[in-house]
């Protein structure tokens, strides 16, 4: 798994549905050293809000290089001003997103 | 440039998905990529005309926009399309199923034509789900 | 793309996606491309064998299972998902295979292109 860069969208709620199996599913895939880059779209933004449980989980993310990218507009849009460490906050989450994705290397997931 | 296929299944406002869909079309067009848009099951609503929206972003409008680039493409899938009650009649020479619902450039066709779309793209994504 | 990994996490009969991701194998299959199914949480069901669904008017997701392993597909019915809903490896279709969380994610990245449900 070295060497592989995957980018996943997620926009969804991180609490709905199956969830906890996606951020189990990140941690191994950065315990295998993938170069990965979450990109929380829609209500997946509401993975960034500080001090919720996922905190844990994502700052154990953060330090193995995960990288977290939030749409600065989806988080305005719902009041969330308090955010986890090390969040890269972007006008244009899309086109960053859409530049890892086309990337002959990378894979992509949508979730 | 690469050629990015979009799997699209969810229909128009139960969420935010087909916006999502438009937004990286228009992103990756804008980029020089090729974009096939495949519309499967609730997707194959999207691509409907005459859509008035007031509380979001219009999909069919947003569609409409996007097939005035070349390198866009819009196919729905027939067996979804009839399930709706979108498509009537046969496939014409181009297997593309006749409606008069959709908005000008997107087509109907079989399921077959997603493999055909796969196996000439350099990248897929899926949006699913919508919840 | 040479091969595509189709994810399933939602049960069988309950709702279209599980249906329709499954007709996707066959376009796939029929391009000759790698076809992987990854079966977890509630996808595991879809495993199951002897399914009976003509009673709900609804084709057996079984038998698209069966026929997808028949022309060269690969379906893997994760391990955990399984122990967490009773589901036993003698309950599942011929051909599956149970594996770790692990192996699913490993063929996930593999694939040239996913899609998951």
């Amino acid at each position: 798994m070295s060497n592989s860069h995957i980018a996943v969208a997620l926009t969804h709620s991180p609490y709905s549905g199956e969830r906890e199996g996606l951020f189990r599913l990140l941690v191994l895939w950065a315990d295998q050293s993938a170069d990965l880059r979450i990109y929380l779209m829609g209500n997946g933004v509401l993975a960034a809000k500080e001090g919720s449980q996922l905190e844990d989980v994502i700052s154990e993310l953060t330090q193995k290089g995960v990288v977290f990218l939030a749409d600065k507009k989806e988080l305005n849009a719902r009041g969330l001003r308090n955010t986890i460490r090390n969040l890269r906050v972007t006008d244009n989450l899309v086109s960053e997103f859409v530049d890892d994705l086309m990337k002959k290397d990378w894979k992509a997931l949508v979730i | 440039m690469g050629t990015l296929t979009i799997l699209l299944t969810s229909g128009p406002y139960s969420s935010r998905h087909p916006e999502f869909a438009c937004r990286i079309a228009d992103e990756a067009l804008k980029k020089g990529h090729k974009v096939n848009m495949f519309l499967y099951m609730d997707g194959v609503l999207n691509a409907k005309k005459g859509q008035i929206t007031k509380d979001s972003p219009n999909i069919g409008e947003s569609l409409a926009e996007l097939l005035k680039w070349e390198n866009f493409k819009v196919i729905a899938c027939i067996r979804s399309a009839q399930s709706r009650g979108i498509a009537r009649g046969e496939a014409d020479s181009s297997g593309s199923y006749p409606t008069d619902e959709y908005v000008a450039g997107a087509v109907i066709k079989s399921l077959h034509e997603l493999g055909n779309l796969l196996k000439a793209s350099d990248k897929v994504i899926a949006l699913t789900g919508g919840r | 793309m040479d091969s595509i990994a189709i994810a399933i996490t939602s049960a069988p009969y309950g709702v279209e996606g599980t249906l329709g991701s499954l007709y996707l194998s066959f376009p796939i299959l029929a391009k000759k491309m790698q076809l992987d199914v990854l079966l977890s949480g509630d996808g595991v069901f879809c495993a199951m064998k002897e399914q009976m669904s003509e009673a709900i008017e609804h084709p057996a997701i079984s038998e698209l299972l069966r026929n997808a392993i028949l022309l060269g597909g690969r379906v893997y019915v994760e391990k955990e998902s399984c122990k967490k809903r009773g589901v036993k490896e003698a309950e599942l279709l011929q051909g599956v295979e149970v594996v770790e969380r692990e192996k699913i994610s490993q063929v996930l990245v593999g694939a040239d292109g996913n899609i998951v449900f």
